[in-house]
């Protein structure tokens, strides 16, 4: 009986030592975490470099409708019931106060996405279910970083939640944030730089 | 004297397009600004490339941090904050990302921070530095595991018009909140690394 408790306890302790591990590859990572086994989840678009320059036709220089870029994701935790996307410039500082300027908020992307076409509609809500928020305007605005200024760094953020957001399309980026808090199993970074050719 | 009031009207208007002006500029859909924002460089390391190890947690828990320098200061600057935090990370499925380093009050005179700036919560020149997510005073150097992804370690400077009534033991939290409302520009940098 001792000897079948000791056992059990090994087996939770291997098990929890599993989960802590596991939470270490997707979550932290940044943090002190040495030599996960498993890559974390990874956010790339075949339209532009992670790190590189955004090609004009997907910024402002291609007008104000220009297309977003095509994303693709892997290494998707198993627990994902939803994904939500916010794409933001963090060089702009909005009416003085340290939130930065959003250009494209998506929540409650199907668990089972493993990606968003190019060219998303300016809808509220997409055919599979979801939803656009207001950032500059509903769906994709491309950057418009000014010639004079030195680059800005245009930042895709993906957040893979164990949850949906009971969230409308009237929800601000902070509404978000709030209910997204304590649902993160995952996350994923694109950047690029943009600022618009000489004129 | 209604000449002069439509002058008077006149100039207020001009000066204030100018203040709508100056300060779209630092935005993004602004028309023809005046001058280029912000703008944070290092010598150690190029913007959008990866980041040399030396300056990461490959060289050990203490690496030095990197040289830092800054440009196109705008007016009315009385001290900086420099945040560097990882994006990739959501420690605790919580939305705030990794803190590697966080300081304020670092004096508007400044137009750089030296390469290996000192652990240490006030620094001689008045700069208060804060506690990062692993709980150490000063620069946490970049940690992401060698499975990859790059995580994308981003510097964001931020030049505000006054300084912030705040200690050592402050969060992050509390001092973006100091900062509401006294943002006049900031500037960013960004180098991915993994191990």
């Amino acid at each position: 009986m001792k000897k079948k408790l000791i056992v059990s306890g090994a087996v939770l302790l291997a098990v929890s030592l599993g989960a802590a591990l596991a939470q270490d590859k997707g979550g932290k990572g940044g943090g002190g975490g040495r030599g996960p086994a498993v890559p974390g989840m990874a956010l790339s678009s075949p339209d532009f470099q992670d790190g590189g320059i955004i090609p004009d036709k997907f910024t402002q220089a291609a007008g104000a409708d220009a297309p977003s870029p095509k994303l693709e994701w892997t290494n998707v935790p198993m627990a994902t019931m939803s994904f939500v996307l916010i794409m933001h410039d963090p060089d702009n500082a909005s009416k003085k106060g340290p939130e930065d300027t959003l250009h494209w908020m998506v929540f409650n992307i199907p668990g089972t996405a493993r990606g968003l076409a190019g060219n998303q509609p300016l809808d509220p809500k997409l055919a599979d279910g979801s939803i656009q928020a207001r950032g500059i305007r509903v769906g994709y605005f491309g950057p418009g970083n000014q010639a004079i200024n030195p680059y800005h760094h245009y930042t895709w953020e993906l957040y893979a939640l164990d949850a949906m957001l009971t969230l409308g399309p009237d929800a601000s980026r902070a509404d978000v944030m709030g209910a997204m808090a304590g649902h993160v199993v995952g996350k994923a970074v694109l950047e690029a730089r943009f600022k618009r050719p000489a004129q | 004297m209604l000449k002069k009031t439509v002058a008077g009207g006149a100039i207020f208007l001009a000066v204030a397009f100018g203040a709508l002006l100056a300060q779209d500029k630092g935005k993004g859909g602004g028309r023809a600004p005046a001058g280029p924002g912000l703008t944070l460089t290092s010598p150690d390391l190029v913007d959008g490339g990866v980041i040399p190890d030396k300056f990461t947690q490959k060289a050990g828990p203490a690496a030095a941090s990197p040289k830092l320098e800054w440009t196109n200061v705008p007016n009315g600057v009385m001290s900086f904050a420099l945040l560097l935090h990882d994006p990739d990370a959501a420690p605790g499925k919580k939305t705030e990302d990794v803190t590697h380093w966080m300081m304020f009050n670092i004096p508007a005179s400044a137009r750089e921070l030296a390469a290996g700036i000192p652990a240490d919560a006030k620094l001689a020149d008045g700069t208060i530095q804060i506690k990062n997510t692993r709980g150490a005073v000063g620069f946490m150097g970049p940690g992401a595991g060698p499975a990859g992804p790059y995580h994308h370690y981003t510097f964001e400077l931020f030049a505000l018009d006054t300084k912030l009534d705040l200690g050592p033991d402050a969060t992050r939290a509390e001092v973006m909140k100091a900062m509401d409302g006294h943002v006049l520009a900031k500037g960013v940098l960004e180098g991915r690394f993994h191990q």
